[in-house]
């Protein structure tokens, strides 16, 4: 399997504050890897620098073969083959949810509105809410808003999506809706790194387990491994408390 | 293969017991609000006018004003007689008062605007890992920080300032360069108060421009960057439709300031509304009571027609859920001081930026240069 | 670049920021243009220095320092007047804004009448109006011609305090109203009473949320006073009106434009200083945690 996102030495500080220390890792093509760990660790600073919406003092990413770090280029390329989900949803509250989907279609990659609103349609349809394309989102529930932004960076037909702890604003109810169609994406192969503090998901549907602490990878792994055979200290005394 | 719809049985069975079966997401949702077309948009317009409760608070706040009116007329402290015979008087200053407001107005929108947006975005220091950055050339702060200096330091003047000294250096700095001229039938006097209502108003819509494109929120701007948008296409399609929604109560707000600030015109002998109150009233008929009566009467009139006019256009293009709170009850805005009279005099001069609480609690200043924004801030980056 | 980027093994090292650039960009960002105000300032009675050994006879140093002598003493009016508007204005905004949150519909009412009356009304017009019809009132009566003139210049001054006292009221109700209902839950379930949860729990929430707001509403007031000429207050543009209409005889050109620029500054520094104490409470009511970092 093609590694499809590497990410080496990444190192990023926020004034004094150092966030990211050093960050090694590897998603190979069609893994999903789950990112987790206790608040303030680092895990959204790290998804951030994978797509460049936060730029990082010092190490590579690369995306295939390409060097995302290089400054020659477009930040806007590389967003299009990289998707976010957001933990706010972050959806367009003045606009419809197919102008949601259809913005950056036909303003990125320029597709005519009836292309633009036929992919619309059918990622819409793809997570269910086919019906709601004339609707607000503030009209929504928030599972439902939380789908259309699945919806919307599904859209733009990327290789990889990162997931921002996806679940963390939503209600239990919801939440099952939003996780049941991450697991389908996953099982239909696309590249998924999600911060997530849904362990259940992260037992069932991930690939690989990353425990991430102060910066740094503590310790990776299958879902066994991390959740039952932890080797390091920090990682058994956090799952002890996550998994009561 | 399964249909994606069986996937999302989002409520299953109610769970036994006594607990109430969610209905959330199970049953018919109301029909999404397509905007409505033509004539029946109309008519559901009129339907939320009408029957809005805080029309009904209007009507009765109006029909207790007029009450007071003619009691206090019948107690005998003014005569209502004279006031009815001499209110059409008014009326041309009146429409002078207006034009002054109005044409300073509109015409200091796009000056507003674009000192606004240069105050928005105030450039940071911050020192760079390394070299060459995205989104800003090396050597931009050349021309960034004098760009928001001025701007900063030209709407801390301005607001900062008594109005009545600015129309005068406004006056005396043209008129001993132009002792006298007359273009399109005003004289200098009229010429200098609109220049300086101008300066006034330039200085406090940009600030109201300020707060609305700052408080777009943060995130709306992330999704959209995550999506792809360059920042051009992100300003335009993102933050500055949502910014126009926001910034509709403050704008009207300002309107109703310069249309009282405008009554000091009457230094410098110019025919507006006062002034007609004072001398063709007051002075020339010793009456002075009806003279503030009747002056009470055109300026409610004004301001509470232009609440309401706004209230109504605000329902009409509503927007379901996004939050442009309604006149009557945006306590919060006022609180935010985006209200006209909050967002006056701010932290004059000295370059300070001020930030008052916004919804979200977050940082709302960079470094300290600039006068008081009031107006709300989020993160200023 | 149309479509990203050839494809790089390896990316080039990024260059680092080089110290010249980084002290140039820190001092040009420090120095001057954030501090554009004063520095201008500076830069001016600079020039005007060096100008008024003639050359170019645009500024006459002499005269303006003749000029700013009275204006200070009018300075000083100005900030008497101002230290009786604010803190009137304040209790009087707090008493009526906290009208404005009751449940009892009639107080309600009467403060929302007071509130909308004095916003739609403009100052100048409340100022002469108010002065002017107490006087007249009183003419007829045996009471003394110079303290009717006393009166009626303070009634002037009442009449700006109640004007600002409506902004004010706005603005303490805004922040009434912005305490979580959750602390007024919490304080009634633990048994306190209404009214002592008004006093312990709300208000000093209250005041301090609406701390920035009254600090534009202040020095709006202090604008303001700028108006109290017209009844004839002899404070800072009374006087410098009063100037301005004997200048002629100075055969300076310029002479009024300085006058009402010297008038600018005193006012801006009020307005300023005003403004600083105000962001001074505030940082003393600050609480760890809740503050709107700057």
């Amino acid at each position: 399997m093609t590694s499809a996102i590497r990410v080496r030495g990444i190192r990023k500080a926020f004034g004094d504050l150092e966030v990211l220390r050093g960050v090694d890792l590897d998603v190979n093509s069609g893994d999903v890897v789950c990112i987790v760990g206790p608040s303030g660790s680092g895990k959204s600073t790290l998804l951030r620098c994978i797509n460049l919406l936060v730029t990082p003092d010092e190490g590579e990413i690369y995306l295939g073969d390409v060097a995302l770090t290089n400054p020659h280029i477009r930040p806007e390329w590389v967003r299009q083959q990289i998707g976010m989900v957001f933990q706010q949803f972050n959806l367009f509250t003045h606009l419809t949810v197919k102008k949601n989907v259809t913005l950056a279609l036909r303003h990125v990659k320029h597709y005519k509105r009836k292309e633009a609103e036929k992919i619309a349609i059918s990622q819409l349809t793809r997570v269910g809410l086919a019906d709601k394309l004339n609707s607000y989102p503030a009209q929504l529930s928030g599972g439902q808003q939380q789908r259309v932004a699945i919806a919307r960076a599904l859209a733009m037909g990327p290789k990889a999506i990162l997931f921002d702890e996806p679940t963390s604003a939503l209600d239990p109810e919801s939440i099952q809706d939003v996780l049941t169609v991450m697991r389908r994406l996953g099982e239909e192969g696309m590249t998924m790194v999600v911060v997530t503090h849904e362990m259940g998901f992260a037992k069932e549907v991930a690939d690989r387990v990353v425990f991430f602490d102060a910066g740094r990878i503590l310790e990776e792994g299958t879902p066994d491994e991390i959740f039952d055979r932890a080797g390091h200290e920090r990682t058994q005394s956090f799952m002890k408390k996550i998994l009561r | 293969m399964e249909r994606p719809e069986e996937w999302m049985r989002s409520s299953g069975p109610p769970p036994p017991g006594d607990a109430p079966p969610v209905s959330r997401t199970t049953g018919p949702l109301p029909p999404p609000r397509v905007r409505p077309t033509g004539a029946s948009r109309a008519l559901s317009s009129i339907r939320v006018k009408l029957f809005s409760r805080s029309s009904g608070y209007i009507a009765i706040g109006v029909a207790c004003a007029v009450a007071v009116f003619f009691l206090l007329g019948a107690l005998g402290y003014y005569s209502i007689p004279f006031i009815i015979q001499h209110l059409p008087s008014g009326v041309g200053p009146l429409i002078l008062s207006l034009e002054f407001t109005t044409f300073s107005y509109v015409l200091g929108m796009g000056v507003a605007f674009g000192l606004g947006l240069v105050r928005a975005h105030p450039p940071r220091l911050e020192k760079r890992r390394s070299g060459a950055k995205r989104g800003r050339g090396r050597f931009s702060f050349l021309w960034r920080w004098p760009l928001y200096g001025f701007a900063t330091g030209y709407v801390s003047v301005v607001r900062g300032t008594p109005f009545l000294v600015q129309m005068f250096i406004v006056l005396f700095a043209v008129t001993t360069l132009y002792p006298s001229f007359t273009i399109l039938g005003w004289n200098q006097f009229y010429w200098c108060g609109l220049i300086a209502l101008l300066i006034n108003t330039i200085g406090y819509q940009a600030e109201v421009f300020r707060g609305g494109i700052q408080s777009v929120e943060a995130g709306q701007i992330e999704g959209a960057k995550a999506m792809g948008l360059t920042k051009t296409q992100t300003f335009f399609r993102v933050t500055l439709p949502q910014t126009f929604r926001l910034i509709t109560l403050p704008l009207t707000n300002e309107w109703i300031s310069n249309f009282k600030t405008a009554v000091i015109l009457s230094y410098i002998s110019i025919d507006e509304v006062y002034f007609w109150a004072k001398n063709d009233i007051g002075i020339a008929y010793s009456r002075y009571i009806e003279a503030f009566v009747m002056l009470t009467i055109f300026y409610l009139m004004v301001n509470v027609t232009l609440s309401r006019v706004v209230t109504y256009v605000e329902k009409v293009r509503r927007i379901p859920g996004l939050g442009t709170p309604l006149p009557e009850v945006s306590y919060t805005k006022r609180l935010l001081g985006t209200d006209r009279r909050s967002s006056r005099g701010g932290s004059v001069g000295p370059p300070s930026l001020q930030a008052t609480p916004s919804a979200t609690r977050a940082p709302a200043a960079g470094p300290e240069s600039g006068p008081v924004s009031v107006g709300p801030t989020t993160t200023e980056s | 670049m149309t479509d990203g980027v050839s494809p790089q093994a390896t990316p080039s090292p990024l260059p680092q920021e080089t110290r010249t650039h980084w002290a140039l960009r820190k001092v040009f960002a420090w120095s001057i243009w954030s501090r554009v105000v004063y520095g201008a300032a500076g830069v001016v009675f600079g020039v005007l220095f060096v100008l008024e050994l003639g050359y170019l006879g645009v500024y006459r140093l002499t005269y303006a320092l003749s000029v700013l002598n009275p204006l200070y003493q009018a300075f000083w009016v100005s900030l008497e007047v101002v230290a009786v508007i604010l803190p009137v204005g304040f209790c009087l905004g707090f008493v009526i804004g906290w009208a404005r949150t009751t449940r009892f519909v009639a107080l309600r009412g009467l403060a929302s009448a007071y509130v909308d009356f004095f916003r739609s009304m403009p100052p100048l017009a409340l100022i002469f109006f108010f002065s002017l019809i107490a006087g007249l009132e009183l003419r007829g009566s045996g009471v003394n011609p110079y303290d009717i003139r006393n009166l009626s210049l303070w009634m002037g001054v009442v009449a700006l305090a109640l004007h600002t006292a409506a902004y004010q009221a706005e603005i303490m109700r805004a922040g009434i109203l912005s305490v979580p209902a959750g602390q007024t839950e919490a304080a009634d379930a633990v048994g306190i009473s209404r009214i002592r949860t008004m006093f312990v729990v709300v208000l000093p929430q209250a005041f301090r949320l609406s701390l920035p707001a009254l600090g534009n509403e202040f020095s709006s007031s202090i604008k303001d006073t700028s108006l109290l000429n017209a009844i004839g207050w002899m404070e800072l543009s009374g006087m410098a009106l009063n100037l301005t209409s004997t200048s002629y005889t100075s055969h300076y050109v310029y002479a009024s434009l300085v006058i009402w620029f010297e008038a600018a500054i005193l006012y801006f520094v009020l307005t300023y200083v005003v403004t600083r104490a105000v962001r001074g409470i505030e940082d003393l009511y600050k609480v760890p945690g809740l503050e709107v970092a700057r």
